[in-house]
């Protein structure tokens, strides 16, 4: 993503609950961008020491009214929930034009790959799946509501200073308006976006597609890549449709199982709701199955060498 | 009488706006028509569309190449730059693009140009004899063999389209330099609101030639504006373009009157080897 240009204005905004915050639109206080827009660090008007993050949606999507509903709508979400961002209100100077601004909590930390890559491969299946874990909480949370995210990545979750994984950005990047007779500029949403997303009609995306995506997610945070990605995005595209996950040695296989299951092409062979995905997992690791038998058969051995050595004397 | 018939009806749809554009002319190269659909911003989509046909229209009027894929090449990559351009100096309209679709047709043959998803077909009867490829994400699949074409129209992304007219500073244009034509096919432009209404086949049978050009037209546009409404009534913006020759190309294909010399003997052969194994049928 290209940076932003700075004009290095101060912005005052009012939220619709009548908060009021302020941000510099300068490069110290920009966080990151993505397809929707540029994230910037702020604060309470009335009490700079409470920070906030403030995502000002790019002005060619401003323009678009379902991106416009669809920002009002993210950010009218008030669900309470640890592993899902706060949203703190929605700002806009004018209804139907001008910039919009999206007002959440600010997280202390990192993007969940950034905090993942710094874990050694081996030793990522136990962090990773218990973040994972977390996200599915959040993620059954929102499906309960019957609303589903549809841009579940590993660049809209965030791990903070506690070690808590946060899932962020409802989706609006997946709002009917972007893909309307545009052009393709490259979401970067194919690697993680199940078949029905590419090849299906705008009603077959549901929360199964959440789990699809959460299972690509969960495999690059595991082995470090996303296993559908090419440079080439129609082969992305395709592999999204016809290649099953590919098996890596850095994934134990009854996780691996899981993961295939999540990310079954079909979306009736997939896991029918979060919570299943969550049990499956914690099903998968506590496996010490492999585990217990070594033990068991550790065990058997040195009997059975007391037994030879008390032979041995005895004879 | 004409060479050429042509009717052209472009229609809002359930849209606030149309952003097709759409036009013809008479040139000394031929007679151009053009279909373009436009994307982008509020006002950006209808703004690029009209630019490029604008454009187009203009370019091939006045320039002295001769031939024709060179011509539309040349015309359309102004359209291009003149789109990308005013792209570039006014904010609201940054990122406007517009789909193109153009047919040259003159009495020794016609010559197609496009770029994104709007579409030309040739028919004759109710058979088609010519279509145009989207350059679309979806239609990227349906030649990889991975989805069907009914699969690809169905999809929610069938309108993510690969390559646009004015979005970038240079354009891939692809182009389809001969096409041969016989007195009384027809050729429909159109973009995506058209065809992505209704299968090919029934697109065909609207296409076909039972009523006159002008009413052709007329039933296209009403049978597609009423399944629209039918269905939320929040369709897109649909533009046809329907031209009918009164005369053969002069050009015309070689190779076709080869393979009937050829299945003509193959035929001739057959009769006889059959001839003869029912006389020594019966007389052995
Ligand atoms: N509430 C937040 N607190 C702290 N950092 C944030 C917050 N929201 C976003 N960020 C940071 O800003 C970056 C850009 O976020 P943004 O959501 O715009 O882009 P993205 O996730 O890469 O793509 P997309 O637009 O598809 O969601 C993120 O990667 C994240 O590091
Ligand atoms: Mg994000």
């Amino acid at each position: 993503m290209n940076k932003p240009i700075f004009t290095a204005e101060k912005v005052n905004l009012v939220s619709d609950k009548g908060e009021r915050f302020t941000y510099y639109h300068s490069e110290q206080f920009y966080i990151g961008g993505g397809a929707m827009g540029e994230v910037y660090k702020g604060w309470y008007a009335n009490n700079p020491e409470q920070k906030v993050a403030i995502k000002k949606v790019h002005a060619r999507h401003a323009e678009n009214k379902s991106i416009r509903e669809r920002a009002k709508f993210e950010a009218s979400l008030f669900i309470v929930h640890p592993n899902l961002i706060k949203m703190l209100g929605y700002c806009e100077s004018d209804q139907t034009k001008g910039p919009v601004y999206i007002i959440s909590e600010l997280i202390r930390g990192e993007t969940i790959d950034k905090f993942a890559k710094r874990i050694e491969s081996a030793r990522r299946v136990v962090p990773v799946s218990k973040m994972m874990c977390s996200i599915l909480d959040a993620l059954h949370c929102l499906h309960t509501r019957t609303i589903c995210h549809r841009d579940v990545k590993p660049s809209n979750i965030m791990v903070d200073h506690m070690g808590n994984a946060k899932l962020m950005d409802l989706g609006i990047a997946t709002a009917d308006g972007i893909s309307f007779g545009t052009l393709n500029q490259g979401f970067g949403t194919y690697p993680y976006a199940p078949p029905e997303q590419i090849t299906g009609a705008r009603d077959d995306v549901n929360h199964l597609s959440d789990i699809y995506s959460l299972g690509v997610t969960f495999y690059e945070l595991l082995t470090g890549f996303n296993p559908f990605y090419s440079r080439i995005e129609i082969e992305t595209v395709e592999r999204q449709i016809t290649m099953p996950l590919p098996y890596n040695k850095f994934i134990p296989r009854p996780l691996f199982k899981v993961l295939l299951k999540a990310t079954a092409k079909k979306k009736s062979d997939r896991y029918q709701s979060a919570e299943d995905f969550k049990k499956a997992v914690i099903k998968a690791n506590k496996g010490g199955g492999v585990n217990w038998l070594v033990i068991v058969l550790g065990i058997l051995v040195i009997i059975l060498l007391i037994f030879l050595v008390m032979i041995y004397i005895n004879s | 009488m004409d060479e050429f018939n042509i009717n052209i009806l472009s229609w809002i749809g359930g849209r606030e706006e149309n952003q097709d554009s759409s036009g013809s002319r008479e040139t000394k190269h031929g007679l151009l028509v053009v279909v373009c659909d436009g994307m982008g911003g509020t006002k950006g989509g209808s703004i690029a569309s009209k630019l490029a046909v604008e454009t187009i229209l203009e370019e091939v009027a006045n320039t002295n190449h001769a031939n024709t894929a060179e011509i539309l090449r040349e015309a359309i990559t102004k359209a291009n730059s003149v789109v990308y351009h005013a792209g570039c100096t006014r904010q609201d309209l940054q990122g406007m693009g517009t789909t193109v679709v153009a047919l040259l047709i003159n009495e020794n043959k016609a010559t197609a140009a496009h770029v994104g998803d709007s579409r030309i077909y040739q028919v004759r009867g109710s058979k088609k004899i010519f279509r145009t490829f989207d350059h679309s994400m979806v239609f990227e699949l349906v030649k990889r063999g991975t989805i069907s074409e009914e699969q690809a129209r169905l999809s929610a992304q069938s309108n993510v389209i690969l390559r646009a007219i004015g979005t970038k500073p240079e354009v891939e244009i692809e182009i389809n330099e001969e096409i041969h034509y016989l007195k009384g096919d027809r050729f429909l432009l159109c973009s995506d609101g058209i065809w992505g209404a209704v299968n090919e086949k029934e697109m065909l049978k609207l296409i076909k030639n039972e009523k006159s050009v002008e009413r052709t037209v007329e039933h296209i546009m009403e049978t597609i504006d009423t399944i629209g409404t039918g269905t939320g009534g929040k369709h897109d913006n649909l533009t046809a373009a329907l031209i009918e020759t009164n005369i053969n190309s002069k050009i015309q294909p070689e190779t076709g009157n080869r393979i009937k010399i050829i299945i003509s003997i193959l035929s001739i052969l057959l009769f006889i080897s059959i001839c003869l194994n029912i006389w020594r049928f019966i007389f052995h």
